[in-house]
């Protein structure tokens, strides 16, 4: 109904539920890799199930890979770059020989640019997403939601006929 | 942990595996089709397929692929193959067979339907509307922007390709023609008229600008013609409705034609993409393999130094040929399509320690029995193929006999050996081969020729080199027991005489050598074929000659004593008399008679002078042995008494003893 709002209502949505920090945290983690690194590839299927499998928060996970999609566009030209560095580089070189003589490996895309960049690039955010979500949820839960909430613009907003006539519709449509 | 979701997954992929086991056959049949008809560009079709993991075997039935240039022929056709195989190997990527049959292979079979692939039908486009030409604006403008902003991050990677040049490498000690102080392109690395990548990129693109102009002026012509057709003739004028309808059946014809001729464009242009990147992946090979030939600029450079510098520079080349991509696709409207996907990425390939999947076959075995020779047939072994030739560690060996529609009396036996290697998707096959062809009824010369054979068999031997889809192969040929003849249709205006002698002289051939060159690729081969037949007439011709002079030497003789005999009674008149003696010899024979005698009285004499001196000789001789023996026996005589007397008086010796010793017993007593 309102796609620019609705990640962000769901994500404050996913904000006020029980779903724990951790599980937050680690539903974003988990989807900027599948969002930042090509879809169709073998590695994903693997992300995909440890995200089904662990109690991780599936609806964050759906909004991080969307807002890491989009992403991932002006940074492929950086995964690249990355990408190709690593491919190219002569110490690894006898090491992705290896793999690369593997039948089973080259399914993998391993030895794209783009695939092996993003992945490096998304490996390194992992924690840093990982971990900032955490401290995000964690402040907003014991003392931002409040100051928010208390915000006179919030106030305003929530005050609205606007935003009742929105919370009307969304509770119609689900 | 969500052991529910956990366990729904597992059965889930249980599920999948299941249903792919049971559902394989079909599955593969279908790819099989897909894949082989996208490659040959006509139907592939296969009656069914077996595939039992449990057994490891697999057999499929009737197999046809059609010939995208004549539908209604098969390339080859087959009636069954099977083999067994390790499942184990197959999934780490290794091919083992041990034996394939493969049951009636034959070429160029006729099909019963039409093989060609059905032309898939165009998406009607819908007239564009202002909004939707405003969003076309806005995107060719962002893509504009975009295009600038890569050219900008080209720019930088050149330049610092230029530093790490400078930086690390002496480049001038090996690459001598190139300065990078004023810009490194990767096509100055080699030769372009080497690279088929680039030569095919340039091609394109200039097939692509000359289309567009082009398409341009025929799109001009056509709306022209569309225009005068829009003046309708008076239709109280029954003739000029007729031709009117003719005009227009004739412009719709027009049209069709111009909307196929743009679909092959549209389908090159297509398509270009994936050719270009072979020819890219067979040039990375031509390239490493440059230093190993040695010699040229690369000659004395190092295979890790050149791949180190192949890598860091031909990269950069794929994009630019990405971006010449690009431009090619978006000539035919698929910009829009890609402007939503992604950055593909370059793909890095490394060296492979087995270039093919390891694939070993001991023997495959084609049969085909004599009721089921249809077209061109062939039946053999072929034993010890393998990807990686220390496997096997000999040449795969061929055992093929065969025959052909169109020569329906030929048949022809091959053996050989075939070397194979292969690097990534090209492979390099040396073939050596002898076979031999029996009865090959043809006018082998062609239609134009001034000669004409037939009958005959054919034997040849030959080597074959297949890289990629590069051939180089020089081959021998020869026609035995032919029969040749001049032809009247290749001789025109060539005088009777000549015509005569050259019949004449190709009667006495019976076998011509053909020595061959073959050299190109596949789709666009030169073949050099010369013979030893203008040696072959040559010495028929001096046959000829040396006959013709022996007969013409026979007749001067028979000439000469035909007149001898003639003139001989009348010389024999005057050398004899009446009775058939010699005339005035008779003087000289009586000489000779004396003469005769007188030497026959002097030889008896002589023999007589001889013989009498031998007998005095021998006389001699007697006497003397006669005289040696007689004064031998006197001296056994004296000998003999001399003995006797002794014995004698010995005896009388004894017994005067005797008689003395009983005398003196008897005195005694």
């Amino acid at each position: 109904m309102f796609p620019g709002i609705e990640p962000f209502s769901k994500f404050i949505k996913i904000l006020h539920s029980d779903a724990s920090p951790q599980q937050i945290a680690g539903g974003a983690a988990f989807g900027m890799i599948l969002g930042l690194t090509p879809l169709w590839n073998i590695h994903n299927l693997v992300i995909l199930l440890l995200v089904m499998v662990i109690r991780v928060n599936l609806g964050m996970a759906s909004i991080s890979f969307i807002i890491f999609s989009i992403l991932a566009f002006p940074l492929d030209f950086l995964s690249h770059k990355i990408g190709l560095e690593v491919l190219n580089n002569l110490s690894l070189r006898q090491f992705w020989t290896d793999l690369y003589n593997i039948p089973t490996m080259t399914w993998t895309r391993f030895n794209n640019s783009i695939v092996m960049g993003s992945l490096i690039l998304s490996l390194i955010f992992f924690i840093p997403v990982w971990v900032g979500m955490f401290t995000f949820v964690k402040g907003y839960r014991g003392s931002l939601k409040e100051k928010i909430d208390n915000l006179r613009v919030v106030k305003a907003i929530t005050a609205s006929s606007v935003y009742k006539w929105y919370q009307r519709v969304r509770d119609w449509t689900g | 942990m969500r052991w529910k979701v956990l366990i729904g997954v597992i059965t889930l992929v249980a599920g999948s595996v299941v249903f792919s086991i049971m559902y394989l056959d079909s599955f593969v049949k279908g790819k099989i089709e897909d894949i082989g008809s996208g490659v040959v560009g006509a139907k592939v079709s296969l009656e069914s397929l077996d595939i039992s993991l449990k057994k490891q075997s697999v057999t499929f039935l009737g197999l046809e692929v059609a010939d995208p240039k004549a539908p209604m022929t098969n390339i080859l056709e087959l009636k069954s193959a099977s083999f067994d195989f390790s499942l184990p190997d197959a999934l780490m990527g290794h091919i083992f067979i041990e034996n394939i049959l493969v049951d009636t292979p034959m070429f160029g079979t006729k099909r019963k339907t039409s093989g060609a692939l059905p032309k898939k039908a165009k998406p009607k486009e819908q007239p564009k509307g202002k909004v939707a030409k405003a969003v076309d604006k806005a995107a060719a403008k962002a893509k504009q922007k975009a295009l600038e902003a890569t050219g900008k991050a080209v720019a930088k990677e050149k330049q610092k390709v230029k530093q790490e040049f400078s930086a690390d490498i002496d480049w001038k000690r090996y690459l001598p023609d190139i300065d990078p102080s004023k810009g490194v392109d990767p096509k100055q690395f080699v030769n372009k008229e080497s690279m088929s990548s680039l030569k095919e990129l340039d091609e394109l693109s200039k097939f692509a600008k000359g289309r567009d102009r082009y398409w341009a002026e025929r799109y001009k012509s056509l709306e022209e013609e569309f225009n005068s057709l829009k003046k309708t003739p008076n239709i109280n004028q029954p003739k000029l409705i007729i031709a009117y309808r003719d005009k227009v059946n004739a412009f719709r014809e027009k049209i069709d034609a111009a909307q196929k001729e743009f679909n092959a464009d549209v389908d090159k242009i297509n398509s270009a993409g994936k050719i270009i990147e072979n020819l890219r992946n067979q040039d990375i090979s031509k390239l490493v393999q440059l230093p190993q030939l040695g010699g040229g600029a690369l000659g004395g450079i190092s295979q890790k130094l050149f791949e180190d510098l192949y890598r860091k520079n031909m990269e950069k080349a794929y994009a630019v040929f990405e971006q010449y991509k690009t431009k090619l696709v978006a000539l035919k409207g698929k910009e829009k399509e890609d402007e939503k996907k992604r950055m593909k990425g370059v793909t890095v390939h490394y060296p492979l320690k087995t270039p093919l999947p390891l694939f070993y076959l001991k023997k495959a075995t084609f049969k085909t029995s004599a009721e089921q020779k249809r077209g061109n047939w062939f039946r053999g072994t072929l034993t010890e193929v393998s990807s990686d030739p220390k496997l096997t560690g000999k040449p795969a060996i061929f055992d093929m006999e065969g025959g052909s529609q169109d020569f329906p009396n030929a048949y022809f036996t091959i053996k050989g050996k075939a070397d194979m290697t292969a690097k990534r998707d090209i492979f390099d096959i040396k073939m050596v081969g002898n076979g031999i062809s029996t009865a090959m009824a043809a006018n082998a010369l062609g239609p134009d020729s001034p000669i004409a054979m037939t009958g005959g068999s054919v034997i040849f031997s030959s080597d074959l080199n297949l890289t990629g889809n590069l051939i180089k192969s020089g081959f021998l040929v020869k026609l035995d027991k032919i029969k040749m003849s001049a032809r009247d249709e290749g001789l025109k205006g060539v005088d009777a005489t000549v015509k005569k002698i050259l019949n004449k002289s190709l009667e006495g051939v019976s076998y011509i050598n053909l020595k061959g060159d073959a050299k190109g690729t596949i789709e666009n081969l030169t073949v050099s074929i010369t013979s030893d037949l203008d040696k072959i007439l040559k010495s028929v011709f001096d046959k000829m000659l040396f006959e013709a002079r022996k007969a013409i030497e026979k007749q001067i003789r028979d000439e000469l004593n035909r007149e001898i005999d003639k003139r001989l009674p009348g010389l024999r008149a005057m050398l004899t008399d009446d009775k058939g003696n010699l005339k005035n010899l008779d003087n000289l024979s009586g000489t000779i008679t004396n003469r005769l005698d007188a030497e026959k009285k002097k030889l008896e004499k002589r023999a007589r002078d001889e013989i009498k001196k031998q007998q005095d000789r021998v006389r001699a001789e007697i006497e003397k042995k006669k005289k040696e023996l007689e004064k031998k026996k006197k001296e056994a005589e004296a000998k003999v008494k001399a003995e006797v007397e002794k014995k004698k008086k010995e005896q009388e010796n004894r017994l005067r003893k005797e008689a003395e010793k009983k005398l003196r017993q008897l005195l005694k007593f």
